[in-house]
């Protein structure tokens, strides 16, 4: 977490500053919620390190972005977290995708498939919610492309983000025949699920609620010693679980 | 009745550095000659009813009060909130829930057993904000 000098007063003046007389007080509220977020993620200081300019200097610069995107960007933002709009989100993925996979041609096994980015960039985004991560501080196509790219390379990383199975996106309870890889549930290393397909849904609704957990956590690339730390369990517990799990889901499948 | 919960993944962070030890860290970080001390956890967004609800998670800890710790989560949407609207903080298995209040307030008292594992010392995850509204 990076903390900042800039208190929230601060904040709310540099905000009352750059946006018109008689804007609502709940609309500026947010303007400064956003900012405060964003410079508590280090956000902002990575965006002003590419500028030159010192942080204090930058910031009032910074606001009047958020100002600006905040308006321009919101509705494409909020739009897009509507199931109706995934498969159009998927589309635009798998456009900014298509120009990265080349780069990464080197990755063992044919390189990275533009499905495959975009499948894991829309997972991250719809899946585990980091759509809420947008900054509002460049326009939301800029944001998907880094976002992207970001995820391209945490797939070319070895680990179990590389092992991935096809799930459907009943899994989000949403209604839509979109399918997407997701990371492998079949728990061993270097296994290959690429070409199963499941729709665990229903098998990971009968899951004790510290199984779903588990479950999760799994489906996120956590390691059986990383779970057992985040839900303060022993690794025995956490390797019995897993084989619960698995159970389920071969049952379900 | 519509209601969303997320998992509140840097609160987590933000409390394992603040409390990492055991239980005299939870109560030294009140300690500090201040009757009371006030750490924001996480800022983040949900989005409930197709518009964005904004919260900031506070932890306050009291000197006068070591048994306890208050989480308050401060609700913000632009056109506010209705009269009837639940926060709900789930750590691990446990929920608490109150209230928003007129400012979109919401604060709960957790016992510190609720907060700190007595095997470990660590701070129980995982950590789920919520928020119904009728």
């Amino acid at each position: 977490m990076t903390t900042t000098a800039f208190t929230p007063q601060q904040i709310h003046d540099l905000v009352a500053r750059h946006t018109p007389a008689g804007t609502p007080p709940g609309y500026c509220a947010i303007l400064e919620l956003i900012i405060r977020r964003n410079l508590r993620r280090g956000r902002v200081a990575r965006v002003q390190r590419k500028s030159g300019t010192p942080l204090r200097e930058y910031l009032p610069e910074y606001v009047e972005r958020v100002v600006r995107f905040r308006r321009e960007e919101y509705g494409a933002w909020l739009r897009a977290q509507h199931p109706d709009q995934h498969a159009g989100l998927y589309q635009t993925l798998l456009a900014l995708a298509g120009k990265v996979a080349p780069h990464y041609a080197w990755v063992p096994d044919n390189g990275l498939a533009a499905e495959d980015i975009a499948s894991e960039a829309f997972f991250a985004l719809i899946g585990q919610g980091r759509l809420c991560a947008y900054p509002f501080d460049t326009p939301l196509t800029d944001w998907l492309r880094q976002f992207v790219w970001l995820r391209a390379r945490r797939l070319s990383q070895s680990g179990p983000s590389r092992r991935v199975v096809t799930v459907r996106l009943t899994d989000l309870n949403e209604e839509s025949t979109l399918s997407l890889p997701s990371t492998c549930l079949c728990g061993k290393s270097g296994c290959n699920c690429q070409e199963q397909h499941l729709d665990h849904s229903t098998g990971l609704l009968k899951l004790r609620p510290t199984n779903q957990e588990v479950a999760r956590l799994w489906a996120e690339g956590y390691t059986v010693e990383q779970t057992a730390r985040t839900l303060g369990l022993t690794v025995a517990a956490v390797n019995n679980r897993r084989a619960r799990i698995r159970q389920a889901l071969s049952q379900s499948a | 009745m519509s209601s969303v919960l997320i998992h509140a993944i840097e609160a987590e962070s933000a409390l394992e550095t603040l409390l990492w030890g055991d239980p005299q860290t939870l109560r030294d970080a009140a300690n500090d000659a201040t009757e009371e001390r006030v750490n924001v956890l996480q800022i983040d967004v949900l989005v409930l009813d197709n518009r964005d609800v904004w919260y900031e998670f506070e932890m306050r800890r009291r000197l006068s009060e070591p048994e306890t710790v208050v989480f308050v989560l401060r609700f913000t949407a632009e056109t506010g909130f209705q009269d009837n609207c639940v926060a709900s903080l789930k750590i691990a298995d446990r929920t608490f829930t109150a209230p928003l209040d007129a400012d979109g307030v919401a604060t709960l008292t957790v016992p510190e057993r609720a907060v700190l594992d007595p095997k470990s010392k660590r701070p129980l995850k995982p950590y789920f904000v919520g928020l119904t509204c009728a």
